[in-house]
């Protein structure tokens, strides 16, 4: 008997083959316009953070006494100088390190303790109540005061802001891996490793935390957004970066002083954050359109 | 519901005061020395210890401490010996009133974008309030409210650079509050505006809105009754939530417009380690934080009938 072979069925075949999951959403994720200008702009930035010294000709807290308050556009100086006389594309640049820098280091200790805190609570029932209790507490504080009252304790410095957002951060992180601990650990697959005997640290890190990245990922990016917002406003009250560090919330407050003569002193720091923590958002946006399973679903 | 409700606010409260208690109790430096001065000698620190009942074990002192909260007691300030009630009592107004200006203020600009945006989807006026709302929430309040000093105050000279001492209802009060609700409110307004957008359009394309219009009930109405009614329960929650946060925001607020509110008590507090001036403002904020939290989820049931606590 002959085999008719079916012309539709190989290609099928070859289609059913998936993309893995990091092509996958890197596909979906540049198909949405806005996050890509996010994406660009975050690039961009990065590479300004690390070739800050290259791409600049002046140390960002060289005074010059005889060029203060440049205007924009000035021979040497494009961005002008602040009222030191010190050139504001250097400390733009450099500032670019400071958000990025400092913002990273608080959402990832955020991450960790958030992480440990969100795995407990989800698989372990007795400590649930108690995780989740401290969680609400810390949610009892609005918006950023949760960080000064931190900053109070420790005192004023850059280095204490990013502990005190990456504390700030710990509750919603926990909330968002409990959620999803609690929807993967019934799975059939987490009882078979059980039965297995596999050791719960095991069963946690290696079978259960894969399985909640998606939402991580998203609340990573977006939390990089308020990271670098609150490191600039805590910077701008004077809680945080103390001068002359060239940080752009900082800058911001020592610009105010001289509106009057020297708006730009206000507006360039103001522009580079607004940019950041657009890119970051807009990012976090198509992140999570492109990790969202239900969209999977429907496509 | 609400009972229950209450007791678990009571508990929270607790909560707040200890770990705010606590946390002040961590920070380096002893509040009988700051208090003495850099001349004062041991015996001198020792006397005011005790006077204090800083000799006492952690959590006597906690209790003592959670007594006089009660009799509305939150201590002295070690820099000025001022009653911290005293001081939070005087500049509270000011926070409240620019707090409950700048709700006004996200909730109509907010509202307004969004369901215009939702209504007339994908018109340019949509694309404009998508703009504004990822714009909004970016846009870092203290930078937002140089520029509008800038623009308004200094070129334009048509309002005050900052302060609020008129009261709210005069025209030189309401002048004041313009620039601070505008600053600390375009970040809720835009969240409103996302939330309110999205389920607008969610209901609009809802059976029953569609049996509305089949029955020849007029547009507005539909819009107006069936559709709001529903579009609103999302959104009063974020308003709700945003609410909280602007009391927050007030902090960052008050020092760009020069604004004698509780939040640049609190921030000189924390600059100079005036503990227990930063323990009375932090304890006020997030007691409120968590009693306007209590008083939408109340609203909420109100709203929707749907949701019940009792469960």
């Amino acid at each position: 008997m002959e085999t008719v072979p079916n012309p539709q069925l190989s290609p099928t075949v070859k289609k059913v083959k998936k993309d893995s999951f990091l092509l996958d959403t890197w596909k979906k994720l540049i198909k949405n316009r806005l996050a890509v200008v996010g994406l660009i702009i975050i690039i961009l930035q990065i590479v300004i953070a690390i070739a800050a010294p290259l791409i600049t000709s002046y140390d960002p807290a060289r005074q010059n006494l005889e060029g203060t308050e440049l205007p924009m556009f000035t021979e040497g100086h494009w961005l002008g100088t602040d009222n030191y006389g010190r050139d504001m594309w250097s400390r733009i640049a450099y500032g670019a390190r400071i958000s990025l820098v400092v913002g990273s280091i608080a959402v990832a200790l955020g991450l960790v303790g958030g992480i440990t805190l969100g795995l407990l609570a989800g698989y372990y029932r007795k400590l649930d109540g108690i995780i989740m209790r401290i969680v609400d507490l810390l949610f009892s504080f609005p918006g950023i005061l949760l960080a000064m009252l931190i900053i109070a304790v420790l005192g004023t410095s850059l280095v204490n802001v990013a502990i005190a957002i990456s504390i700030w951060s710990i509750p919603s992180c926990a909330r968002i891996v409990r959620g999803s601990v609690l929807s993967v650990k019934k799975q059939e697959y987490v009882m078979a490793m059980k039965s297995l005997g596999a050791s719960d640290l095991r069963i946690m890190f290696k079978h259960i935390l894969p399985n909640c990245t998606a939402p991580i990922i998203v609340f990573a990016t977006m939390r990089m957004a308020t990271a670098i917002l609150s490191t600039a406003s805590l910077s701008y009250l004077g809680l945080g970066a103390q001068p002359p560090t060239p940080e752009w919330g900082a800058m911001i407050s020592q610009g105010q002083a001289y509106m009057w003569t020297s708006p730009h002193m206000t507006i360039i720091p103001g522009i580079a954050i607004m940019l950041t923590v657009f890119a970051f958002n807009v990012v976090g946006d198509g992140l999570r359109d492109a990790l969202d399973p239900n969209m999977k679903v429907n496509q | 519901m609400i009972i229950r409700r209450l007791f678990q606010l009571v508990l929270l409260l607790i909560g707040i005061s200890f770990l705010v208690f606590a946390s002040m109790h961590l920070a380096p430096g002893d509040p009988a020395s700051i208090i003495a001065g850099p001349t004062a000698s041991s015996s001198d620190i020792d006397a005011i210890k005790e006077s204090l009942g800083l000799n006492k074990p952690f959590l006597v002192q906690y209790w003592d401490y959670l007594k006089n909260v009660l009799q509305g007691d939150l201590g002295y300030s070690y820099q000025t010996k001022q009653s911290v009630s005293e001081a939070i009592a005087i500049r509270f107004p000011n926070t409240l009133n620019l707090a409950i200006a700048s709700i006004i203020v996200a909730i109509v600009i907010g509202l307004v974008a969004g369901i215009i945006s939702a209504l007339k989807q994908n018109s340019w006026l949509d694309v404009f309030s998508t703009v504004f709302s990822l714009g909004g929430i970016s846009i870092p309040n203290f930078w937002l409210g140089s520029i509008l000093i800038l623009v308004f105050a200094v070129n334009l000279q048509i309002l005050p650079v900052g302060g609020l001492d008129a009261p709210f209802w005069t025209i030189e009060g309401m002048q004041q509050l313009i620039l601070p609700a505008i600053t600390l409110g375009t970040g809720s307004a835009a969240m409103i505006a996302r939330m309110s957008r999205s389920s607008m359009l969610e209901v609009i394309q809802a059976d029953y809105v569609r049996t509305a219009r089949a029955k020849g009930v007029k547009e507005s109405s539909i819009i107006g009754v069936h559709a709001m009614k529903n579009a609103m329960i999302p959104v009063i929650t974020v308003i709700g939530v945003n609410f909280g946060g602007l009391l927050g925001g007030t902090i960052i607020t008050e020092q760009v417009f020069a604004i004698n509110g509780v939040g640049r008590l609190m921030i000189d507090a924390i600059a100079s380690r005036d503990f227990p001036m930063v323990q009375g403002s932090v304890l006020l904020v997030a007691s409120l934080f968590v009693l306007v939290n209590l008083i939408v989820d109340i609203i909420y049931v109100f709203v929707d009938p749907r949701i019940s606590y009792d469960n």
